[in-house]
């Protein structure tokens, strides 16, 4: 077993070949040797987030390794499982600290998976929903706006 | 005491007791702690003293709560709050939890999203605001966007989109040494009539002077980071994108331009276009060559010298080869038009030509081929086909493929001199063939032809669709009413023409009609397709330009 700390002082202990998902605890236990049996301080990842991504990394315990980049690249958005849906149905401040804390723990599965919701989030939206969906300030002035809209016209099917 | 101080003494006490800043509260974000219709101030403001105490007591009481009391605190509130006030929460909560991840995660987790949109996505996102159009317009996006889509068929969305690989690059490289111009025309452009594109995308060794980087043929894209480390411009990658799936568009939905040249008074019968230049050169029963300049769509000259009909010719960049029924070939000085050399030796008329630097095929009515070595000045021939001989084509330096009257296309070993294979199934003459070996394998009806592509269309109405590699025939394509003279491939798609005065366009991966090109007033003797044009030659004595890429005024935009 391995302790990890979280921001907010949550201590948990975790499967050690749950916890090595994340190469950054991997390679941090690799540095202290197996004998220490010291926590793991987190001091980016608050106890809710590392309890979603303990909960990920549980599930995907079994996963086979990931495919080289140059396939991965190749994987479309649309492409999450039925689980890793469920999982991301959360709001975007849970989501974008899920996003941070899977960079952050270097947990590429975790990544990808936070990457791919947040582009099905854009997909196929208009230009104001976008800005609704994110909250994004409009910071172009009408000329410019037009300008770029003349810019991206031949993306539209005509 | 005023909501700012209460604003104020948040950001205080975090920064205090904890390094790591919330989304909402991190400094630089004053946009999201305000985030109401009027500011708390304000309607702190309006309140009776009384009432303005205690509220900014509440307030502040929260401020300063460490953080793991902040939880219960909050229960307690809501325990506390009556149905419309949690219905009120819950309508305030949503606006406040969204999170514009693009703008506030790092730039390499903002990429990796972005990298799984579509175009329109990704267009409509450069359009919200100023810092998602610098992430949503990256160059590493859409250069990614172009390796899935240019020259090849998308994984994802099934899109392919053309090369389009001479003319612009060619305008924007403007004048570069010779040597520069050499190396790149013997890697990317050794065109050859209706037939270069098999050539052209062929791997040829590296020449002198060339750089290390890839060649074209074989990964298109670093071709234009060549480009872009020759000289200090270098396009956007959306835009190159953006262009293309315009093309791709408009050969579609057969949205083009059309132009006819007149001035040969007999039928067309070849033709042969360099787009990078600018230069069609066409021969005809007229006896004469025209040579057009497609800019002005002007006949600039009209060749003499032939006594019988043109039925071959092809131009690389210093010369111009035409063969005739009056059973000689001609060498013309492409930059004096005058001609420089009469080959003579076909015991007949001479029907076909194609060209590969110094070697040149051509073929003739009595069923012979001769290959030429231009530089040593020797001739052999090969035998076998039992009739006219009507299109060669050199695939490399070991391999060559014709197509005859006998109803049979056989490829030729040039070392050996023998035949290699016929591909049999045609039941009429053969008058158009191309074999084409792109650097992604081609598919039709699902089927991959590893070794390339050959297609050839026959007075029997039918085109034929064949694998280079085993001879095995993969489709037949039925959609002319009468004989097929002329037809081409590329990666994306197959033309052809015909008795019938139509040209079609076909679908090369599902192998089906697209739609008709019409306009022909007769039979449409040759063809050459493009990555943005179809130029055909006709009865009519008539050349006519489709052009798909018609208007590129959608390019507005100012280079970086």
């Amino acid at each position: 077993m391995v302790k990890l700390t979280s921001s907010d002082g949550q201590e948990v202990s975790v499967p050690k070949e749950i916890a090595c998902q994340s190469v950054l605890i991997k390679n941090m236990l690799e540095d202290v040797g197996e004998a220490d049996d010291q926590p793991i301080p987190l001091p980016n990842v608050s106890g809710p987030i590392l309890a979603k991504v303990i909960e990920y990394a549980t599930h995907h315990k079994d996963d086979p390794p990931l495919p080289p980049e140059e396939e991965a690249k190749l994987k479309s958005s649309e492409d999450i499982d039925e689980w890793d849906r469920e999982f991301t149905n959360v709001d975007q401040g849970t989501l974008f600290e899920l996003i941070l804390a899977s960079n952050y723990l270097d947990m590429k599965g975790l990544l990808d998976l936070g990457c791919k919701t947040v582009a099905n989030m854009i997909k196929g939206k208009t230009v104001e929903e976008i800005r609704k969906t994110f909250n994004i300030q409009n910071d172009f002035t009408p000329e410019e706006e037009e300008q770029i809209r003349k810019e991206n016209e031949w993306c539209e099917d005509r | 005491m005023s909501s700012t101080t209460t604003t104020q003494s948040v950001s205080t006490y975090l920064a205090a007791s904890d390094k790591h800043f919330c989304y909402r509260h991190r400094p630089g974000n004053s946009k999201a702690v305000t985030n109401s219709s009027s500011p708390l101030s304000q309607r702190l403001e309006a309140l009776s003293a009384k009432d303005k105490e205690t509220v900014s007591q509440i307030w502040n009481l929260f401020a300063t709560a460490p953080r793991p009391l902040r939880p219960l605190i909050l229960d307690g509130l809501l325990d506390n709050c009556c149905l419309p006030q949690l219905s009120y929460m819950a309508g305030a909560l949503g606006p406040l939890l969204r999170v514009d991840f693009i703008s506030n995660a790092p730039t390499e987790i903002a990429i990796g999203i972005l990298q799984y949109l579509d175009a329109k996505s990704l267009c409509h996102a450069a359009r919200t605001c100023s810092s998602w159009r610098k992430l949503a317009d990256d160059d590493i996006i859409w250069h990614r966007m172009c390796e899935q889509h240019i020259d090849r068929k998308c994984k994802k969305c099934g899109w392919g989109l053309p090369l389009l690989d001479n003319k612009r690059r060619n305008h924007l490289l403007g004048k570069r040494s010779s040597s520069a111009r050499r190396a790149e025309d013997t890697q990317g452009r050794i065109d050859a009539g209706s037939n270069d594109l098999a050539v052209k995308r062929m791997k040829v060794g590296p020449p002198e002077g060339a750089t290390a980087v890839p060649t074209a043929e074989t990964t298109p894209i670093p071709r234009t980071d060549e480009v872009a480390t020759r000289r200090p411009y270098k396009r956007p990658w959306k835009e190159i994108y953006a262009e293309r799936l315009v093309v791709e568009r408009n050969w579609r939905s057969g949205t083009f331009a059309r132009t006819e040249l007149l001035g040969h008074t007999d039928s067309v019968m070849c033709l042969h276009y360099d787009e990078s230049k600018s230069l069609l050169v066409t021969g005809s029963y007229d006896y004469t060559i025209r040579v057009w300049d497609t800019d002005t769509m002007q006949c600039i000259k009209v060749l003499t010298g032939h006594t019988r009909c043109v039925r071959g010719i092809q131009m690389d960049d210093n010369k111009m080869v035409s063969g005739s029924m009056d059973r000689t070939l001609r060498i013309w000085n492409l930059k004096t038009f005058q001609c420089i050399r009469i080959l003579e030796g076909h015991a007949a008329g001479v029907v076909c030509l194609h060209f590969n630097d110094k070697m040149l095929a051509s073929g003739s009515v009595d069923g012979t081929i001769r290959v030429w070595n231009l530089g040593a000045g020797c001739c052999f021939s090969l035998a076998g086909h039992r009739d006219w001989v009507n299109k060669v084509q050199i695939l490399d330096k070991k391999r060559l493929i014709s197509c005859s009257d006998d109803s049979s296309i056989k490829l030729w070993d040039l070392d050996t001199r023998a035949e290699l294979r016929s591909f049999n199934g045609h039941v009429g003459q053969i008058q158009g063939m191309q074999a084409f070996i792109p650097h992604s394998a081609p598919r039709v009806d699902g089927i991959t032809l590893p070794g390339g592509i050959l297609i050839s269309g026959s007075l029997d109405n039918t085109i034929k669709i064949w694998c280079l590699e085993t001879g095995a025939e993969i489709k037949t394509l039925f959609g002319h009413v009468e004989g097929v003279w002329c037809a081409a491939v590329d990666s994306l798609r197959i033309i052809s023409g015909g008795q019938d005065r139509k040209v079609i366009v076909w679908d090369i991966e599902r192998g089906q009609k697209m739609y008709e090109l019409t306009g022909h007033g007769g039979a449409v003797n040759c063809c050459q397709m493009t990555d943005t044009k179809v130029l055909t030659g006709g009865e009519d004595g008539a050349i006519r330009i489709w052009d798909f890429l018609p208007d590129t005024s959608f390019m507005s935009r100012p280079v970086a």
